[in-house]
């Protein structure tokens, strides 16, 4: 339809007409008489009129037209008769004023005419469009009943089938019901069959007894060369109940003795906990007491505790000895401190966070920044003024050459020889300018580099000193950090011995040994890269004949193991590295920081 | 690591001495007392039949040959050859025989578990214990030697009985809660003893030296239950294996579960490493001939990359004892491993870090695994699967090692010497020894290379 209406669409009359004559439609024909009556209307004006007006009915036909015209409210044809007698003359002027009306009235219908075909047929094909969908509509819905109806039907089938189903569960329900009744009447049944036959053929084992027990079987007897002695070289004691008495001394003397080694166990433990306990309490008071001397800086109320709890220490060296005394009596206190310092220790630390973070935005990178371009731009400088001086130096040596060059010739020599002298000895002059520029250069050049060194090692020293103090901040922090380790490992050391330990007892000394006599450094350094199973390994597993397969089996399995714990304890001293002495970049230094943030944040999450 | 000549044996029976001097094993009617080191042969005994059972007295001067078949025991003492014991059932019949902790008496269990009879060699008393149950596991000597738990049964009900083994006096009598009791087992410090019940419910109950309950635990119920359990040396731990395919390890302190490990069929932890064995493709790939043709071909371990799944076997559902769960497990001498095997997965070791409580590495095993033991003295497992190989594991690393010897070495069953030093290898037929050198300092846990052929 739409493609439809813009062909369709009335701007060019030959469009339309081309349009209307093929689609024919009997608008269009009609449209197309009247073209063809309006066009060659010109032409054949002659043969037209001549059924209307003829030579002789001039008047009538005038007279008529006239009546006719005034009849449409046109002015008559005629000019205003003064007398009614008179003969009424023809007014041209009227005639043809009307004639143009005429046209224009007769252009005017054929363009409304023309607005009203294509309406007509804009409506046509809307109408059509509109049948079409209609049909289709109709076709749709009569399909959706029918499948409605479909599932209608399906519905009811699904219906009555998950009735049914109901029933078979139902039924099936009933029948385990049924069956589980049967189970445990079974049970019980097989139970009380099993006991009956068990009193059976106890009976039946009492009897055998009897019978072959207390019958004097000859057969049954030892026969000894001679009686040993016993093992513990004391006689056998007689059953008495003083035996029976010690033996209850000895079994609760044994059992008192368990008792007791697991006490002292935990005893052990407690103390450790709790040693590790005060030393993360002092630390923290150690951590946290600095900040009280700026208190402007950190005036909430936080601060008033930690000063609360830093005057309340004088105290504790008295209490100490009560602490190894009864845990229960300062139990409470002791995690209540710790708990509120820890409290004050995050708030702390995530303040700290936040402030590095900050700085490490705006400051840091400005000042980073700024320097190092400045540099930069300073040495690309200086390295252009080289180029040309040095670019300058060899244009002169080149100029020099060809001067020598061409003194060689003899006929020219003789000539140059008067003012040769003089050229060499400006020449000379100018090469001592010229070296005398060069040092100059070189000075330039050293005294910048000087400069950039001075600068370098300045930098480097305040970023030393940033860098302590980070350290000083994170090393009391790393101490606290510490105390977790020593918490863990002893948790571990509960369940046997450290596992680190055990690990790097069993494995250190074994590598290296095969790293050098396999002759596989490569390998190792491999396997400390990359993890357990990496094709490089089997490999090498492939070239090692068989004799050593053992061995290079013992290098392969060794790092699955090894390689983890050994790979953590590095990332884990490179890091602390960075932190203390690595001044070179200072993001690497922030990252460094604040990956041992989330180190100590990790682990204290560890703890239990 | 180098291998002793083969020897014949019958009945897989060879043991070592408990002071790792020596090493009996027997031939038939023939019992054979060798030097462990060098081998000799040091004595020679014949019994009147063919023996079924061989046991050293703890304090390894004694040997008791059982003969159940003719109900008859034989004893044999090392320091005097021509000393000579014989202890006769007659009628009752015998079906069990074993040493007490003192290594001067014998525990003898007649044929329907009528009584025990205990014989003792230096004097004429004999002593017995009545309605001993007939169980998986129904004795269980403490390990000092003090006291010996006998489960009894007795009116349909199961009771546990603890003798003071110096002069076999009743200690305790207690009755346990249980169905139908299958196993006891005292813990290493001697306070406390485990029982479970049979594998029809899964119940494990812990009662102290003076017959206190400590603990009960049911883990699952409608479900067949206990398969297998042990000790931690340390007596820290107590695992229990059972047909759901997991190990539940128990603490000493509240006997609460401290961890369910799992054996899933699939291994997806990348922490965990996977040995699997492969066959070593032969090396004479470039027209050499491979090796000889009556050797079985050689297999190495390599590292399967994780996730990998195992193979598993479908048990028959409709038969009694189905191939499920965990059917044994074994601490490691230091109490930092724990090995285990799930009986569904039969190609399979599972070996656990006990600290960290999850898997460590597995094994897999191109045979089924027959049998498994930890070196007594380090962390280092030897495993068999029935062929003639022998696979060492150690936290290092993991080796297979092929038994030399002409014709087919099955490897059944393994023991190691109580140093560690030699691990003993026992086939249908044959058993040989097999002699792991220790480096000075204890470096390699897997022995030198080298020597291996």
């Amino acid at each position: 339809m739409g493609d439809w209406m813009t062909i369709t669409d009335p701007e060019s009359k030959n469009l339309s007409q081309y349009t209307s004559e093929t689609k024919m439609s009997p608008s269009s024909l009609y449209s197309q008489q009247v073209l063809c009556s309006s066009i060659p209307l010109s032409k054949n004006v002659h043969s037209f009129f001549s059924a209307f007006c003829t030579e002789e009915n001039i008047e009538q036909s005038i007279s008529y037209l006239d009546q006719e015209l005034t009849t449409f409210g046109f002015p008559s044809l005629y000019e205003e008769s003064k007398g009614k007698e008179t003969k009424r003359e023809l007014n041209i002027v009227a005639v043809l004023n009307c004639m143009n009306e005429l046209l224009i009235l007769q252009r005017k219908n054929l363009l409304a005419q023309e607005n009203v075909e294509t309406q007509n047929l804009k409506l046509g094909s809307d109408m059509d469009h509109l049948q079409n969908c209609y049909a289709k509509l109709k076709e749709q819905l009569e399909t959706s009943r029918r499948e409605m109806i479909g599932l209608q039907e399906r519905d009811r089938q699904l219906q009555c089938k998950n009735r049914n189903l109901h029933q078979l569960l139902k039924n099936e329900k009933d029948e385990v019901q049924k069956l589980q009744n049967i189970i445990a009447s079974r049970a019980t049944q097989y139970n009380h069959d099993m006991k009956r036959k068990e009193r059976e053929y106890n009976k039946l084992k009492e009897r055998l007894h009897q019978l072959v027990m207390n019958k004097k079987d000859k057969k049954i007897a030892m026969e000894v060369l001679n009686y040993v002695g016993r093992a513990d070289g004391k006689r056998g004691s007689w059953r008495t109940g003083k035996s029976e008495a010690r033996n209850e001394d000895e079994m609760y003397k044994i059992l008192l003795n368990d008792y007791e080694y697991r006490q002292k166990q935990i005893l052990m433990e407690n103390a450790e906990l709790k040693k590790v306990l005060q030393q993360m309490k002092k630390e923290m008071i150690s951590l946290l007491s600095p900040q009280k001397q700026k208190p402007r800086e950190r005036a909430d109320d936080s601060t008033g505790t930690v000063i609360s709890d830093v005057e309340e220490d004088p105290g504790e060296l008295s209490r100490e000895s009560m602490w190894d005394l009864s845990c229960e009596t300062v139990r409470e206190q002791l995690t209540n401190s710790i708990r509120k310092q820890w409290r004050i220790l995050k708030s702390h630390v995530e303040k700290l966070d936040n402030q590095v973070s900050k700085v490490h935005l705006e400051g840091f990178n400005d000042e980073d920044v700024i320097s190092r371009q400045d540099h930069e731009e300073e040495t690309e400088k200086l390295e252009l003024e080289i180029q040309q001086c040095k670019e300058m130096i060899k244009t002169q040596q080149q100029l020099l050459q060809q001067l020598a060059t061409t003194c060689d010739d003899d006929t020219t020599s003789l000539l140059r020889d008067c003012y040769l002298l003089e050229e060499k000895e400006r020449l000379k002059e100018e090469w001592s300018l010229f070296k005398e520029q060069k040092k100059n250069f070189e000075k330039e050049r050293r005294s910048f580099t000087e400069a950039a060194i001075r600068l370098g090692l300045e930098r480097k020293a305040f970023e030393e000193e940033r860098a302590s103090w980070l350290k000083q901040q994170f090393l009391n922090m790393t101490t606290f950090d510490h105390q977790n380790s020593e918490n863990v490992r002893l948790f571990s050391a509960f369940s046997g011995s450290s596992d680190q330990d055990n690990l790097t007892a069993h494995s250190r000394p074994r590598q290296k040994p095969h790293g050098v006599s396999n002759g596989a450094p490569v390998c190792s350094s491999k396997f400390t890269k990359s993890l357990p199973a990496s094709p490089s390994t089997s490999d090498f597993c492939h070239t090692r004949p068989c004799v050593s397969e053992h061995s290079s089996i013992n290098v392969l399995n060794v790092t699955p193991e090894e390689a983890k714990p050994n790979r953590a304890g590095r990332e884990c001293a490179s890091q602390k590295w960075s932190v203390a002495s690595r001044p070179g970049s200072q993001d690497g230094c922030c990252s460094g920081c604040s990956l041992t943030y989330t180190n100590s944040h990790v682990e204290k999450d560890d703890l239990p | 690591m180098n291998f002793s000549e083969v020897f014949k044996l019958s009945s897989q029976l060879c043991k070592f001495s408990p002071d790792g001097k020596y090493l009996a094993s027997c031939v038939q009617y023939r019992l054979v007392v060798r030097d462990a080191s060098s081998l000799q042969i040091l004595q020679l005994y014949t019994c009147v039949d063919q023996i079924q059972h061989v046991e050293w007295s703890a304090d390894s001067l004694f040997l008791l040959c059982a003969m159940y078949k003719r109900g008859l025991v034989q004893v044999w003492s090392l320091e005097q050859p021509e000393w000579h014991c014989r202890i006769d059932e007659g009628s009752a019949g015998l079906v069990a025989s074993c040493w007490s902790p003192d290594g001067r008496h014998v525990l003898n269990t007649t044929e329907f578990h009528l009584r025990m009879t205990v014989w003792s060699l230096c004097t004429k008393s004999v002593s017995y214990i009545k309605y001993p149950k007939a169980c998986q596991q129904g004795v269980s000597f403490s390990r000092d030697g003090r006291y010996l738990a006998l489960a009894e049964r007795r009116d349909c009900k199961d009771y546990v009985s603890i003798f003071v083994c110096s002069d076999w006096q009743l200690l305790r009598h207690f009755d346990t809660g249980t169905q139908d009791l299958a196993g006891i087992e005292w813990a290493p410090n001697g306070c406390v003893l485990a029982v479970w019940d049979t594998c029809l419910e899964y119940k494990v109950l812990l009662y102290s030296l003076d017959g206190r309950l400590l603990a009960a635990y049911c883990a699952y119920e409608w479900s067949l239950g206990v398969k297998a359990a042990a000790w931690s040396p340390s007596s820290q731990f107590l695992a229990v294996g059972s047909y759901d395919g997991k190990v539940r390890v128990l603490n000493h302190v509240t006997w609460k579960v401290l961890a369910e490990l799992g054996h899933p069929a699939a291994v997806s932890d990348s922490r965990v490493v996977v040995y699997k064995e492969a066959e070593k493709s032969p090396r004479g790939s470039l027209g050499r001939p491979a090796c000889p043709p009556h050797r079985a071909a050689e297999s190495r371990y390599e590292v399967a990359e994780v996730p990998v799944s195992l193979q598993t076997l479908k048990p028959a559902a409709d038969r009694a004892n189905p191939k499920i769960g965990i059917g044994a497990l074994a601490f490691s001498a230091d109490s930092c491993f724990l090995a285990t095997r799930n009986d569904n997965v039969p190609n399979a070791v599972w070996v656990w870090d006990v600290r960290k409580l999850r898997l460590f590495v597995v094994l897999e095993q191109l045979g089924p695994v027959r049998a498994f033991q930890w070196d007594p003295q380090q962390p280092r497992l030897a495993v068999c699967t029935g062929g003639s190989k022998v696979y060492l594991w150690s936290p290092a690393g993991c080796v297979s090692v092929q038994v030399p010897g002409e014709g087919d070495f099955q490897v059944l069953s393994l023991c190691w010497h109580s140093n560690g030093d030699s691990l003993a290898l026992l086939g249908k037929d044959h058993f040989c020894l097999c002699f792991l050198e220790t480096e000075d300092g204890g470096g390699s846990a897997l022995g030198p290379p080298g020597s291996l052929t």
